[in-house]
């Protein structure tokens, strides 16, 4: 379980993150729902430990990471798989090794790893692309390494940061359908982070809309056309769904 | 103006605050030294393959152009005998060291601040950072390492190179002998002159290293951000090694 009590977070001149409280409980995909520069990739990094909060806690399986040390928070870091927004892949290794770095550093030895890469990589729908470069892969492509990379660890919470974001609608659906799966035969928690509600709709369970540093609506998605507030009915609306 | 004499101090206090705290990271990574050798061989490699080209270029000219200013300037005083002296002792203390380190600013400096830049901006770090894989041991330790193994290695390359240009020119243009130009070196030789060399290019090459690697680390901003980290590791690194290069000229050879 993952318990997120009211953090704060002000970079430069801007708070951010202001007081935002959220807990996803297991086997639960929660999408947190807003408009770009609302925060929702800062507060994505809060819960990995890439950014640590003003104030407030974030709470994974009852350790509270904000307060501990880089050791420890390594060791919880391994219980998460993250899907960055563009990827991030390392351009200078192939895709085999993209996927595969996490356990090379681990120490697991040469055939494990070729397995359960050749595994992840199935998983996602990429068999034979282990030779190639990030560079020659296309956009939708490119996000299937990064969930290959992200599912290498076999972690039990997986984090996507925006998983269809600039990905025509056709291919979009495809890694809607891949988280989908994701959920449902692996059993990951997950929380997607997105500005797509139709997306939000399909893949998670509950959404929380984020709106100028704060989650305004917190609910199950079949009660998203019972929501009042104006932004949630904007989302609708800008979605044809209303 | 003393707001901009405010701001300029505390801009320098906080580059030597971010500079200094990258080190200790550094130096704490050591730790996990059993997973050095790997990624510091491929930088080393980099380092070398990517530099060696221009230092070749530059220490065979600053050979033969020392030879000639050289062999001008005592001409009239002193007996050409002193020529391959005078030009190793150049070479060695102060142009093979300056010049190699000042080229390498240029080239691998700005080569790592682009590179950690570009991966700090597209978020490649973080990644490494969720894989629970530290970054600073990954990216920064190795390519420090490197720097300060792989400098000297170019700058004794550098000296070699030049002196060999200098025997050279002294040869064609000066007219002086080649046993008379190496028995100039030996007979005049103190060992000092070049451990001196050698010692200035090891804090050159941890200059070089760090600097590129500050500002790449902490880059943000996207392309502009990268673009700017870059130069300034560049421009720093290349201050820092003329400064460097008087206090440890006046520590090394001021008495
Ligand atoms: N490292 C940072 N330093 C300063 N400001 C930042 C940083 N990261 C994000 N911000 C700012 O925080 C706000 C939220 O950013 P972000 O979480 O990326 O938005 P999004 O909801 O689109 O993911 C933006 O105004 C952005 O400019
Ligand atoms: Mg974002």
């Amino acid at each position: 379980m993952i318990e997120i009590r009211d953090i704060r977070k002000r970079l430069g001149d801007k708070e951010v993150l202001k007081g935002i409280s959220l807990t996803i409980n297991e086997g639960e995909t929660v999408a947190i729902l807003g408009r770009s520069g609302m925060g929702k990739s800062v507060l994505l990094k809060h819960i990995v430990g890439l950014m640590k909060p003003d104030s407030g806690q974030v709470i994974v399986d009852g350790v509270d990471i904000t307060r501990v040390k880089r050791k420890k928070l390594f060791e919880i870091r391994r219980l998460f798989g993250f899907v960055f927004q563009n990827s991030a892949l390392f351009d200078s290794f192939t895709v085999w090794k993209n996927v595969a770095l996490p356990l090379i550093e681990a120490g697991y030895d040469i055939e494990t790893i070729d397995m359960r890469v050749k595994k992840v990589l199935s998983m996602v729908n990429l068999e034979g692309t282990e030779d190639l470069y990030p560079a020659e892969l296309s956009g939708g492509m490119m996000k299937r390494v990064g969930i290959a990379r992200a599912l290498v660890g076999d972690p039990k919470y997986l984090l996507y940061d925006e998983p269809t974001a600039g990905l025509d609608p056709v291919i979009a659906d495809r890694i809607n359908d891949q988280i989908l799966y994701l959920k449902e035969y692996l059993k990951k928690t997950a929380v997607v982070v997105t500005h797509d509600l139709r997306s939000a709709l399909k893949i998670s369970d509950k959404i929380a809309l984020l709106t100028d540093g704060v989650i305004v609506t917190f609910i199950r998605k079949e009660e998203i056309f019972q929501v009042e507030h104006p932004e949630m009915r904007q989302f609708l609306k800008a979605s044809g769904l209303s | 103006m003393l707001d901009a004499l405010i701001n300029f101090v505390s801009e320098v206090l906080e580059l030597l605050g971010g500079v200094s705290d990258l080190t200790v990271k550094s130096i704490r990574s050591l730790r996990d030294i059993k997973k050095i050798p790997g990624p510091l061989l491929e930088q080393m490699n980099n380092f070398g393959v990517n530099s060696v080209p221009i230092v070749l270029f530059t220490s065979v000219f600053t050979g033969m152009v020392t030879a000639i200013q050289i062999a001008y300037q005592i001409r009239d005083y002193a007996p050409l005998d002193l020529l391959g002296a005078g030009v190793a002792k150049m070479v060695m203390m102060e142009l093979g060291p300056v010049l190699t380190a000042l080229v390498i600013a240029g080239r691998m400096g700005a080569g790592i601040a682009a590179e950690l830049g570009t991966m700090r901006v597209t978020e490649q770090i973080d990644a490494l950072e969720c894989m629970a894989i530290d970054p600073i041991r990954y990216l920064v330790l190795p390519r420090i390492l490197s720097g300060i193994i792989m400098v000297p290695i170019l700058t004794v390359l550098a000296i070699t190179v030049a002196i060999t240009g200098a025997a050279f020119v002294s040869n064609v243009v000066v007219d002086l002998d080649y046993t008379t130009f190496f028995q100039g070196i030996k007979l005049y030789f103190v060992p000092k002159d070049l451990y001196g060399g050698l010692i200035k290019s090891i804090f050159f090459g941890l200059i070089v290293s760090l600097m590129g690697s500050y500002y790449g680390y902490y880059a943000k901003g996207g392309a502009t951000g990268v673009g700017k980290a870059t130069t300034q590791a560049v421009v720093s690194s290349s201050l820092l090694i003329l400064l460097m290069d008087y206090v440890l000229g006046v520590f090394l050879f001021g008495k």
